[in-house]
């Protein structure tokens, strides 16, 4: 029940604060918006004065696209295709994190722009924790919020920097599980067998990422709470997972299905390639952000769910 | 060059009088359809424990040609992969395509004829003429009845032993026969490309000692190399392979015959004429599915489909798609003569998808593959179209692999677009990382149309790798570099069929193509029939389009440089609508939007040829009234201007607006607007790619 009670508190809180969605929001759109920037000139210039205007804007042109990645030059170009459509951006995505893919497989500029990003997050951490626990004693307003995003970031970049070893070192032992598989599926002739092979050292690698991760968040609402160093949050959120198996497992995972529950919701009413009008475009395109603002809820509710089950400990 | 003789295998053989001796092909029952001069007779025996492959063959060969030959030249295929020196592995290296990477001791593969012998009824053995001293390149086979020496007549290569040449002891006449037994053994490789062992799913192709072919100037048997495929003579084949009872085996022709022998063993004997190959599959896991092609016109074939368990959900697309095949290529080329063919569904990971022989081929799926995507389809219409394009008409495909390859590959997204319409994107997912395992789930975009014309024909392959110009197509084919080859072979050939498609219409093309089938089927054609065909069936010389997308490495590029409406003055007194005389002067801005109220526009149009390749073209010009015209060009001068005087200004001008030159390019610059609008599209998908951007970043997010 405490599980439960913590996620319902964790969804309530982030409830109640729409202007931390809306300011994430707002950073996400800030990041990603100069880079669009520069995509549509590269798509304008491809498309130039040509009649691909014309099929382009009715839907999606694979032979224009042919020509357009034949002639890609630059790495931000070689990131768009058909696979951008749509839930096609999520399924992407998703590949790219659970194989590690984020950090390998994408244009420099990209990857530190994400790098970049993580930074900015680990910096609002505080003042998103801060948000969630509705100090109502602390200042309000933007102030106070970067007031709180100061006094955690020495120790929350510390546990940034600890828990991307965790991660490298994760991602790596699924490289060795992946090439082992392979190697041991040399006389293999049934796909299935591989795939169930493959399936369990995914599963074994992206449950490993959600454990640092939730010792991480634990880390750091230690810090938050008890105004502790990285080191002995980092301690105390290793404590707190160990003590509490199933309440934080269960929280967690609540909320990780109500995430899947929403991928799925949104690979049904996501948008396609078929906008041909400025109002549709303006509306596959608000769909999309409405998707990505019920994930970035989601994820804030983990965090509110995870500060109430610390705190209620 | 090693020393043969030291590595010669000298094993002495009891040919004469022996039990399981190999007998002569029996007299083929069925009217021939083809020449039948190299006909085989092979018993096989397979022990899969040591995955030992041993065979007795007879060969009767009948000399066509207007020439004797005192030689005869085989390919030892499986030699390619007997160690990493053959010519075939160096190529591939410069492809990077093997499905072997590092590879371990198990998995070299080798094929050494232990003993070969004149048969009754060939040439009568002149003892003097057999050389008395050989030279030290010279393998001196078991029986000793023929010398016989490997040579590698591409690239000298001496480690190559995929060519064994063996002097005949008399000439072969024209119209003589020779009636050769052969004796040897095979270590079956593991799967480098399309033939070997994976576990215990065997594919065996180009397995035995196999006579090239001699033509007019000599015998035609090159080694094996990485970018091309095979050339033999047609014959019969009547081939009885022993192996564990467990197996199900599927195999070129049809079983006749099936013994099992008691002691774990069964016989399978299998026949089949008028083939230039034969090749057979085993595997305990096959399931099988039989099905019958009946359509209107069509002769029916029986349809024998050996497929894995975990694909019986795709059991009926390959079905539907082989009847797709056989049916319009049926009726565009011609009828399929044999009566049955079999479909093999290959094991996961065995390499051996994707692969055409006669009467049998190979598709390639995976478990995951949502129908409207084009796959299984579009492999197995590709690979049961080879029945007709290499089948039927055997073009030599170590020369011309174009012939085939090209033909087919047009002929399948052809045949794919009538069956089942355009295909749609697809993307896999669930792809280990650091593993050529690829993606196990396939995920089908349904807004996303490929069309026929860039993806069937691999337009895009074609460009990225700047293959228009890798080399011109009339170079053998096994000299193409082989990274490129199959761009050259497959869709430069399949690019330039299109654009003669909508160049002459298809029912023209579907003339030639027709025409070029049944005048050459069950035969070796060579460019040179293909173009006469065309030109005699087209009714014109082709060879200024031939000349350039066959004999040279010309690339097209076409484009619309600038276009110009200006209103049209007369300048001074002219009448106003009253009849009145009005003074009037030009405007200062030329094309500005301030006078939409003129009269009269003049149009000025440049178009350009950017590439060396030269075609006629035609020159659309639409104007903001909706008026058309049309101009044609011969596409010859580097630059051309047009000019036309109209009620209303241009709104765009598109040179090869339907497309016909599928060479072309880059197709963007084909079409000019006079005023650019490329702001909704690129706006629109740049949001499109935004979401996607913010959800990368957001990612990013999980590890802090």
């Amino acid at each position: 029940m405490t599980a439960i009670r913590s996620i319902a508190e964790g969804v309530r809180r982030v409830a109640r604060s729409p202007k931390l969605i809306a300011g994430l929001w707002l950073v996400s759109v800030a990041a990603a918006l100069p880079a669009a920037l520069v995509m549509r000139e590269v798509l304008a210039e491809s498309i130039g004065g040509s009649l691909f205007h014309a099929s382009l804007s009715e839907g999606f042109d694979d032979d224009w696209y042919a020509e357009f990645e034949a002639e890609a030059k630059t790495g931000l170009a070689r990131t768009f295709g058909p696979g951008v459509i749509g839930v096609g951006a999520v399924y992407d995505n998703l590949e790219a994190w659970w194989s590690g893919r984020l950090f390998t497989d994408f244009p420099v500029g990209l990857v530190s722009l994400g790098v970049a990003y993580a930074l900015l997050w680990t910096f609002l951490a505080g003042g998103v924790l801060d948000r969630l626990a509705g100090h109502s004693a602390r200042p309000g307003g933007l102030a106070g919020f970067l007031a709180a995003c100061g006094r955690t970031f020495g120790s929350f970049l510390l546990l940034a920097l600890a828990s991307g070893v965790a991660y490298a070192l994760i991602y790596l032992l699924g490289r060795r599980l992946y090439g082992w598989i392979e190697d041991s599926a040399r006389d293999v002739t049934s796909e299935r067998t591989v795939l169930l092979r493959v399936l369990l050292a995914a599963a074994l690698v992206v449950a490993l990422l959600h454990l640092v991760r939730m010792v991480f968040d634990y880390a750091r609402i230690a810090v938050y709470s008890d105004g502790v160093s990285a080191l002995r949050g980092l301690r105390r959120g290793v404590a707190f997972v160990a003590a509490r198996p199933g309440r934080t497992a269960a929280v967690y995972a609540g909320l990780g299905l109500v995430a899947l529950l929403l991928v799925a919701v949104y690979a049904g009413v996501a948008p396609g390639a078929g906008a041909s009008s400025a109002l549709t475009v303006v509306l596959a395109f608000l769909v999309s952000q409405l998707y990505l603002v019920a994930r970035l809820a989601v994820r804030l509710s983990v965090l509110g769910a995870e500060l109430h089950l610390f705190r209620s400990s | 060059m090693e020393n043969p003789r030291t590595k010669a295998l000298v094993a002495a053989l009891a040919l004469a009088g022996g039990a399981a001796v190999a007998q002569p092909p029996p007299p083929a029952a069925s009217t021939p359809l083809s020449p039948r001069n190299a006909n085989y007779s092979i018993d096989a025996r397979l022990e899969p424990a040591t995955r030992l492959l041993t065979g007795r063959q007879v060969l009767s060969w009948r000399n066509l040609r207007e020439t004797p030959t005192g030689e005869l030249r085989f390919h030892l295929y499986w030699n390619a992969f007997r160690n990493d020196q053959s010519t075939w592995l160096r190529e591939d290296r410069l492809r990077g395509r093997s499905d072997v990477e590092d590879p371990e001791d198990d998995d070299w593969g080798y094929l050494v004829v232990d003993g070969i012998r004149l048969v009754d009824g060939g040439p009568a053995p002149d003892a003097a003429a057999l050389p008395s001293d050989l030279a030290p390149d010279r393998l001196v086979l078991a029986g000793a009845e023929l010398p016989a020496r490997y040579e590698a007549p591409d690239d000298g290569n001496p480690h190559d032993r995929t060519v064994l040449v063996v002097d005949l002891p008399r000439p072969v006449g024209p119209g003589e026969t020779v009636d050769v037994e052969l004796e040897w053994r095979a270590k079956v490789p593991r799967t480098f490309a399309r033939t070997g062992v994976r576990g215990e799913y065997y594919f065996v192709a180009h397995w035995f000692p196999k006579l090239g072919v001699y033509e007019d100037d000599g015998w035609s048997c090159r080694q094996f190399h990485a970018a091309t495929e095979f050339y033999s003579d047609y014959g019969s084949y009547d081939v009885r392979l022993t192996l564990p009872d467990r197996f199900v085996v599927g195999a070129t022709g049809r079983e006749v015959e099936r013994a099992a022998h008691g002691d774990g063993t069964t016989t399978h004997r299998y026949v089949q004429d008028d083939v230039h190959a034969f090749t057979w599959t085993a595997s305990p896991d096959y399931l099988v599915r039989e099905a019958r092609f009946e359509v209107h016109g069509l002769p029916p074939v029986d349809l024998r489909l050996l497929y894995q368990g975990e694909r019986a959900h795709q059991a009926e697309r390959h079905l539907d798609a082989t009847r797709a095949a056989l049916e319009h290529y049926g009726k565009w080329y011609g009828a399929y003569p044999y009566g049955h063919v079999t479909i093999v569904d290959p094991a996961w990971g065995s390499g051996a998808g994707g692969m055409e022989y006669p009467t049998l081929f190979t598709a390639g799926t995976r478990i995951s593959r949502p129908f409207g995507g084009g796959s299984p389809e579009k492999v197995t219409i590709h690979e049961a179209g080879h029945q007709f394009w290499y089948g039927i008409v055997g073009n030599d495909e170590f020369e011309h692999a174009w012939l085939d390859e090209g033909l087919n590959t047009f002929s399948t997204a052809r045949a794919y677009e009538a069956a089942y319409g355009e295909s749609r994107y697809t993307k896999s997912y669930l792809d280990p990382p650091g593993t050529d395992l690829g993606g196990f789930v396939t995920v089908l975009f349904g807004d996303v149309r490929e069309s026929r014309a860039v993806d069937g024909n691999r337009w895009g392959r074609f460009v990225r790798n700047r293959a228009a110009t890798a080399g011109p197509q009339s170079d053998p084919t096994y000299r193409y570099f082989p990274p490129r080859a199959s761009d050259l072979s497959y869709a430069k050939t399949s690019l330039w069929l299109a654009t003669l498609e909508r160049h002459l219409g298809w029912d023209a093309l579907q003339g030639i193509l027709s025409t070029f089938f049944e005048r050459w089927k069950f035969r070796h054609p060579r460019p040179e029939d293909f173009f006469a065909v065309a030109d005699e069936v087209a009714g014109q010389d082709l060879g200024w389009f031939f000349d350039q997308v066959y004999g040279s490495s010309v690339a097209f590029d076409y484009a619309v440089d600038s276009v110009k409406s200006s209103p049209v003055f007369l300048e001074g007194f002219v009448e106003g609508e009253a009849g009145e005389l009005e003074l009037r002067s030009a405007p200062k801005d030329g094309d500005g939007d301030e006078d939409d109220d003129a009269r009269l526009y003049r149009t000025e149009v440049v178009v350009r040829r950017h590439g060396e390749g030269v075609f006629p073209l035609e020159l659309l010009l639409v104007y903001a009234d909706g008026r058309e015209s049309r101009h044609a060009w011969d596409g010859r001068e580097r630059w051309k201007l047009f000019v036309e005087e109209g009620p209303a200004k241009l709104d765009y001008a598109a040179l090869d607006p339907e497309r016909v030159l599928l060479l072309d390019l880059d197709y963007s610059n084909n079409s000019l607007l006079r005023k650019p609008r490329p702001d909704f599209a690129s706006r629109k998908w740049a949001a499109a790619w935004m979401v996607w951007l913010q959800d990368f970043l957001s990612a990013f997010t999980f590890f802090v």
